[in-house]
């Protein structure tokens, strides 16, 4: 912990999106011409929860512009007890849920986290979290660099991959006002 | 509690349910389910609870409809996306009347609590959660070919995940298994199934 927040003194805000500020933290190094992020951050959002949630789920996708391929070892947010990395792996219809130690992010290429696929598990809110609210998540990665995102939490229907053109969409103005 | 460490499977998975099916060719109810249980299958008894404890009666399948799916409210990724699933399909049917959906937690010792209406209700108003005790949920899981698993916490006490099975059981006015589908299946599919068979059933 004391570690992270060090680190986080030598952040530079690098570039803000529609997936929210992301910043982009190095050891400090003696002085050197800037380096382009390595790592970006996109489309990154947590999924709702009904208000007493333990845990919740957030997706993104990671890009590594580098030369050098990385591993992601694990995240941290301020606002929960614990962050993980999950997978989610589908065997005879049964969906379970697993910690992974580890997650590749190709030099060039993607990692990328989706629904019902590879989450940050998102576990014991410090105080319950709804739409519109914002999780500040650390990515450390294997080479020492730490990356900082910021996830919108997102209303479940905006998670919905729905095309269609008339779908009804008075329920999901339910069950927002509990508690 | 007992529970909580023990590996619990069911082994009565999908492949089960699909010996025991042949596809209908002409007279296809369900044409987008994944199985078709051929003849329906009955479910025995099972006494099962609301959150707060409130027995379920018990004839609580019977009469209409019932969209049945197996998880745990712990759970932030599979069980949330089936039931926006669940609840933008039955969204769209005509006869929300004819179906009753319900969310069977295998998790008693986090979820008999208030918080499994709260957590399933987040989803759509209508729906219900349930669950009992691990003998009535096994009676239930196993009857429909639902698998689930509790892992073992890693610190006592701790939290814990449970696997399980990620389809919805549909079971029939009778109380008896007639058709699974997948969860994300293309959007409307299910709803499309429902008008149908609803549409002509007369209940």
């Amino acid at each position: 912990m004391k570690r992270v927040l060090l680190m986080a003194v030598s952040c530079a805000i690098l570039s803000a999106g529609p997936a929210g500020a992301f910043v982009v933290c190095d050891k400090p190094k003696p002085a050197s011409a800037p380096m382009a992020p390595a790592v970006s951050v996109e489309a990154a959002w947590v999924r709702e929860a009904p208000p007493q949630a333990e845990a919740m789920a957030g997706y993104m996708t990671l890009r590594n512009g580098g030369k050098e391929a990385l591993k992601l070892l694990s995240a941290q947010s301020p606002q929960f007890k614990t962050v993980e990395l999950h997978e989610v792996v589908t065997i005879d219809g049964m969906a379970r849920m697993q910690e992974v130690k580890e997650l590749l992010l190709p030099a060039g290429g993607t990692l990328v986290f989706e629904p019902g696929s590879t989450h940050i598990m998102l576990i014991g809110p410090k105080k319950s979290m709804a739409a519109g609210d914002k999780v500040s998540l650390t990515l450390r990665f294997s080479n020492g660099r730490e990356i900082k995102s910021t996830l919108p939490v997102k209303a479940r229907q905006a998670s919905s991959h729905d095309h269609h053109e008339h779908h009804d969409h008075h329920h999901h103005d339910d069950g927002h006002h509990e508690n | 509690m007992s529970s909580a460490g023990r590996l619990l499977m069911l082994i009565v998975t999908g492949v089960t349910i699909l010996s025991g099916c042949k596809a209908p060719e002409e007279k296809k109810l369900y044409p987008h389910a994944i199985l078709t249980p051929e003849p329906p299958r009955s479910i025995p008894d099972a006494k099962l609870v609301f959150g707060d404890g409130t027995p379920v009666s018990g004839d609580w399948l019977v009469g209409h409809w019932t969209w049945l799916y197996f998880g745990f409210a712990n759970c932030p990724d599979v069980c949330p996306m089936a039931l926006e699933f669940a609840a933008r399909e039955y969204g769209r049917i005509r006869r929300k009347d004819q179906v009753q959906v319900v969310f069977v937690s295998v998790d008693p010792d986090r979820d008999r609590s208030p918080k499994l209406k709260s957590f399933v209700t987040f989803y759509h108003p209508d729906f219900l959660g349930v669950t009992g005790t691990r003998k009535d949920i096994d009676t239930l899981a196993q009857a429909v070919g639902a698998s689930y698993v509790i892992d073992k916490p890693a610190v006592a006490g701790g939290a814990y995940n449970v696997s399980h099975s990620n389809m919805v059981f549909i079971l029939n006015p009778q109380g008896q298994l007639s058709a699974v589908y997948a969860p994300g299946i293309p959007e409307g599919q299910m709803a499309e199934d429902f008008d149908h068979l609803l549409g002509k059933e007369k209940v």
